[in-house]
């Protein structure tokens, strides 16, 4: 485990409740995913179908994208394309001020969360409100997100009490989450109507068609695409599919993987703009093409991002998606973290993974998420120098017996020492949240001394 | 060199041109009966009522429209909206017919919104509503409760038999809303709120 990751983790969860909470309510999305999954006959063959249209699709990308632009355009959208998050941000910011809007409601994008685009158009004077409820308690919080379906599992019912008590007001610290929940429709139902544009991000694109498609269970996505004149889709290049067909098997496959619903409760295809409004699409790279050219790791742009390997990745569960410091946490945000997790991606984060590969196990387009961790481990050895100290010094030690035994000797004697938790313990960070086995005994070389010449064996130590 | 440019000659650069695209997934059997909808449409959070007879006329000629009439009355009354095919579909009732060219935000105050579906679905419960029977989308996320009128002859039994159904409406209309009981929200950990935003209860009628 990489020593960032766990003092991170130590803080976000910072006590054994804490993680106990987080790991129940991960855990309680596994189980209801499992409970969905056993539903579908026929679920193992469309994870592999979904797996096979992803590859398709990855593999023609370009022409894809061709098709989408050219279909959205028939359509009556404008497409836009960004190379990075700065441009993705200021191709918005010009949508919104040459239409003077000021006021604008958005749904769950993870594209605008790692384009940072709230804080890019709040600094240009322009209010924007996200709107599904996870969301808005973390706006309000001024944090972010710590998983990708659920943005605010990290917090408690109290922890939204006292939010919404502060920051709204009008309600109290100690209501019920109906009450918060009422609140908060009311809060943001004005919102809607006096917004002058929606954001969305996308679930999927059609490229047959040149279509959008945004799942929601909330129906925030449809409020704010369907009252305000303007409407702005922000998605990666990777959210392509390439028929309405394929896009069966995906519903299928991403409810049912994330919360263990049979369908998202509002799944809505937007094919241009409604007559005498707006509609404009931002294609966004933001090193996805890098990705995509890396033959190794561009598996990991399939995801659909259901959330599923978060939920059943023990890492995960006991860490909070805050230890990962990326906007994208869990197995698939480390996975493609090297590539698209910008400079300051933690380079030892493949090593906070038991690759159980359980994520790999639950992967609706089956990528090979404990396999991708292994791999980046082997291309970029992100540990420091005391675990290569430790690894060269383990494999001289293989390469000699005599420095073997040393090795042995020094450790079974050290033993004791080390078993014990404290500062001055060169295992103690190691231990704060593990127990060493009980001392292994004398070793196979000693006991067959002894058992040979008693009196031999008697004079040496361990 | 333009944005487009770039991105397309970096994907270009990625792109393997080496795996085919698997053709079209081959369902298993699937149960496309009432009775498996209502059931999916109640794991969904909603409530499946019928299917009841319908005929020409007024609601309270047929056994559809006086459904949705008794719904209406239950659900408190007050301002009750049915897009243009429902209304068709019910004939005059308690209900006024939403006018194409409203301005969404003037059904802000909507208690019941009526729509009907093109086609539903008996594994997930979802009603399948192109833009023609719903010409103003925010009816459907505005109202506080929803009816949605299905016909008991349009229920596909997985999502790639009704897609099949509603193509052209995918090809062509601007918005097409697959719709799955009401909306709710777990944001606030350990419990699920229903009612986040959009209706709080949601009736999917059925109708021969």
């Amino acid at each position: 485990m990489s020593p960032g990751f766990d003092r991170r983790a130590a803080r976000v969860l910072p006590d054994a409740a804490a993680v106990e909470r987080h790991d129940a309510g991960a855990w309680h999305l596994r189980a209801q995913r499992d409970a969905a999954v056993a539903q579908v006959g026929d679920f193992e063959e469309l994870r592999s179908h979904a797996s096979a249209i992803k590859a398709h699709t990855l593999d023609h990308l370009d022409r894809y994208l061709e098709e989408f632009e050219e279909q959205a355009r028939d359509a009556g959208a404008v497409v836009h394309w960004a190379e990075a998050a700065d441009d993705h941000n200021q191709i918005v910011y010009e949508l919104l001020r040459e239409r003077g809007v000021v006021r604008a409601v958005k749904s769950k994008s993870m594209l605008t969360e790692e384009c940072g685009l709230n804080a890019f158009l709040e600094a240009r004077g322009i209010e924007v409100v996200d709107t599904d409820l996870g969301e808005r308690i973390l706006q309000l919080a001024k944090e972010p997100p710590s998983h990708i379906v659920v943005p605010a599992i990290h917090k408690t019912r109290a922890d939204v009490g006292r939010l919404f008590s502060e920051k709204m007001g009008g309600i109290s610290a100690e209501a019920p989450a109906e009450q918060l929940v009422e609140h908060a429709r009311r809060d943001l139902r004005a919102r809607f109507l006096g917004a002058q544009a929606g954001i969305t991000g996308a679930n999927f694109a059609v490229a047959q068609t040149g279509s959008i498609v945004v799942c929601t269970n909330e129906g925030n996505a449809d409020l704010g695409t369907s009252l305000p004149p303007l409407h702005i889709v922000c998605m990666g290049i990777e959210k392509l599919i390439p028929t309405h067909d394929d896009l069966a098997v995906f519903l299928r496959l991403l409810a049912r993987s994330a919360t263990g619903q049979a369908i998202t409760a509002y799944s809505t295809v937007h094919t241009g703009p409604v007559t005498g409004r707006e509609l404009h699409v931002v294609l966004v790279d933001n090193g996805r093409s890098r990705l995509l050219a890396d033959r190794a790791h561009r598996q990991s742009l399939a995801c659909i991002r259901c959330g599923a390997c978060l939920n059943t990745c023990p890492v995960y569960r006991r860490s909070g998606g805050h230890a990962y410091g990326l906007t994208i946490p869990g197995p698939i945000g480390q996975a493609q973290s090297p590539v698209l997790g910008g400079l300051g991606a933690d380079p030892e984060l493949p090593f906070a993974s038991s690759l159980c590969g359980s994520c790999s196990a639950v992967c609706p387009v089956r990528i090979d998420l404990h396999g991708q961790l292994l791999a980046w481990r082997r291309e970029r050895p992100g540990y420091g120098w005391i675990a290569r100290l430790g690894l060269r010094l383990a494999a001289a030690a293989f390469r000699s017996a005599t420095l073997y035994r040393l090795a042995a000797r020094l450790l079974r004697a050290a033993w004791p020492r080390l078993s014990r938790p404290g500062r001055f313990n060169p295992a103690g960070r190691w231990l704060s949240s593990r127990e060493l086995p009980p001392h292994p005994g004398p070793g196979f070389r000693e006991q067959f001394l002894r058992r040979r010449d008693p009196d031999v064996a008697s004079t040496r130590t361990t | 060199m333009s944005a487009r440019t770039r991105i397309l000659a970096a994907v270009r650069a990625g792109a393997l041109r080496e795996r085919a695209h698997p053709g079209r997934f081959r369902p298993g059997p699937g149960d496309a009966s009432w009775d498996a909808l209502a059931a999916a449409v109640a794991g969904s959070g909603a409530e499946a009522r019928g299917p009841f007879e319908r005929r020409e006329g007024s609601a309270e000629a047929h056994e559809l429209g006086s459904e949705v009439a008794f719904l209406v009355t239950r659900w408190g009354g007050g301002r009750s909206v049915a897009a243009p095919d429902a209304a068709r579909l019910l004939g005059p009732g308690p209900w006024e017919t939403v006018s194409v060219d409203a301005d969404p935000a003037s059904l802000a105050d909507v208690a019941i919104g009526i729509v009907s579906g093109a086609v539903a679905v008996a594994e997930n419960g979802a009603v399948g509503i192109p833009a023609a029977f719903a010409p103003q989308r925010a009816l459907l996320f505005l109202c506080e409760r929803l009816i949605l009128l299905v016909d008991a002859g349009n229920i596909a039994s997985q999502m790639h038999i009704a897609t099949e159904a509603v193509g052209d409406s995918l090809a062509a209309d601007a918005h097409f809303s697959w719709i799955a009981g009401p909306s709710k929200t777990a944001d606030i950990p350990g419990t699920v709120v229903v009612g986040a935003h959009g209706p709080r209860e949601v009736a999917v009628v059925g109708f021969r």
